[in-house]
């Protein structure tokens, strides 16, 4: 079989539900449930980090869980400072995720901030508990001074008694440096929204409970949209995924079966 | 506007940012040309992938100024007045002396900073999570339902997880352990054992890859077929 028939498959795999919704049920999972649980159970006016480390390729997967978590947090009138080790992620976050709070009535500066992107990785996160105003330069990402923004007063640096909770979208090796210079030394809880590649690198940790909880991939997006009770585009594209995966499935078993076919027609012939 | 209508709002944008019609259009052009390579190598694909690598090229120059340069000299050392800081940029300057005949030895003392502090930095801070993940290994073989109506009962599910975990580890790390020649029974059944629990997390890799691709593939149909032509609601 060509490769471009499989292709062919696959497109029409991914639009047929698409364009006619099956409605496959998405059943929430553990990993999921705890962030929902993790945030509902926050007292109003807590403080939530949401660490935008992704770039414009995972934007399909993380996007939709980064707006489903942000949208929650501020309905429950959480607030939320945006930061990222990734200078596009912050920058997705501005186009993305501001409007959704504006949309709910939210002010920038009293109910969420950007801080922007700080090169440094983990050095950054370091100085991020120690001292965060310095570290950042003492602006958000559009260069305003954190000290006119009311909702950063309370938050001079990362530790246990500012942040009540740090999530980390991330499509590369950022949540190692959020486990290693940040939470395991000051306690803040870690959950994690991560690319369904990382997946399962990720679960030991929070296996270990090292993360209190972890989304995966586009399916998570898709179980956090369940949980809100307002399906959105990650729930809109479940039933492609399912199907995509269901033709991947049948193409591996037929191309095995051909292949053991093929290697008992090869045995005869060499004998 | 209601806490529901401004989800509904989060419902229905399937243009993540906010997007003109032109830049809709130029996205949804870039992305054919790319997918166009299905079909078979051919001169648009060509040029689309130049021009991302240009402009790949150019954010990353713009992003080195707007991200480094410029945040470090006006805000660092013009505005705060950290001159101290101007030290270490000059012993970073350093790296380009490699391309001067005679000095190039020069080139080294901030590569043997870097390395210094790198090594040094990874030691301070990376064990403390990894002890977590070794204390993480021993697990109880006897397990109970941790709540529910059986809360406390003997959970046989929980019990042939935590053994299947218990060898997984141990064969692993057999598998891995070349001090000893794989002659006796022991040896070769534990490292054989190990390999298969190997293969079973590369399967399950695997998967995950897939499901992976296969969501930016369906971001990118959602995005032709709702965003650029309108057809999905």
């Amino acid at each position: 079989m060509k490769n471009r028939w499989i292709y062919v498959l696959l497109v029409v795999a991914i639009i047929v539900p698409l364009a006619r919704p099956i409605g496959l049920p998405v059943n929430p999972t553990r990993e999921t449930e705890d962030l929902f649980e993790l945030i509902e159970g926050l007292p109003a006016g807590s403080l939530v980090y949401l660490a935008m480390d992704f770039d414009a390729g995972a934007i399909p997967e993380l996007l939709p869980q980064a707006e489903a978590v942000f949208a929650h947090a501020l309905l429950r009138d959480l607030k939320v400072v945006i930061h990222g080790l990734s200078d596009q992620g912050v920058l997705i976050a501005r186009d993305s995720l501001h409007p959704i709070a504006w949309s709910l009535g939210k002010e920038y500066g009293v109910d969420f901030v950007n801080l922007g992107f700080k090169p440094g990785g983990g050095i950054v996160l370091r100085g991020m508990t120690a001292d965060l105003w310095q570290t950042m330069g003492g602006v958000d990402i559009d260069g305003t001074r954190l000290s006119k923004l009311p909702m950063m007063e309370r938050l001079k640096r990362l530790d246990r008694k500012s942040v009540a909770l740090i999530v980390d979208f991330n499509s590369g090796g950022s949540a190692a440096a959020y486990r290693n210079y940040v939470t395991e030394p000051t306690g803040i809880p870690l959950a994690l929204g991560s690319c369904a590649v990382n997946f399962n690198v990720q679960m030991p940790f929070y296996r270990s409970g090292q993360y209190k909880a972890i989304l995966n991939g586009l399916r998570g997006a898709a179980e956090y949209e369940r949980l809100l009770n307002r399906p959105g585009k990650a729930t809109s594209a479940m039933d492609a995924q399912s199907t995509s995966h269901a033709l991947i499935i049948v193409l591996i078993i037929f191309g095995n079966v051909l292949h053991l076919l093929g290697g008992r027609r090869l045995g005869r012939e060499k004998r | 506007m209601t806490p529901s209508d401004a989800l509904e709002v989060l419902s229905n944008h399937l243009v993540p940012m906010a997007m003109t019609r032109a830049q809709i259009w130029v996205a949804a052009m870039a992305t054919l040309a790319i997918f166009s390579y299905v079909w078979r190598e051919n001169p648009v694909f060509r040029l689309a992938e130049y021009v991302f690598v240009a402009l790949a090229t150019a954010n990353g120059v713009v992003m080195v100024y707007d991200s480094y340069l410029k945040p470090f000299f006006v805000l660092d050392v013009g505005q705060q007045g950290r001159y101290a800081l101007l030290i270490p940029f000059a012993v970073g300057l350093l790296i380009y002396a490699r391309s001067i005949r005679g000095l190039g030895w020069l080139s080294r003392l901030p590569m043997s900073l870097w390395v210094g502090y790198g090594a040094g930095y990874v030691l301070a801070w990376s064990p403390q999570p990894l002890f977590v993940q070794l204390r993480d290994t021993f697990v109880r073989f006897y397990q109970t339902y941790p709540d529910g109506p059986l809360a406390g009962r003997f959970w046989p599910g929980g019990t042939v997880n935590s053994v299947l975990f218990f060898v997984g580890v141990i064969t692993t790390l057999m598998y891995f352990f070349f001090t000893v020649e794989r002659r006796g029974p022991a040896m070769r059944w534990s490292s054989a054992v190990g390999r298969w629990t190997i293969m079973l997390a590369l399967g399950a890799a695997f998967g995950t890859a897939v499901q992976g691709r296969m969501s930016l593939l369906i971001g990118r149909i959602q995005f032709l077929l709702g965003t650029w032509l309108g057809w999905l609601r």
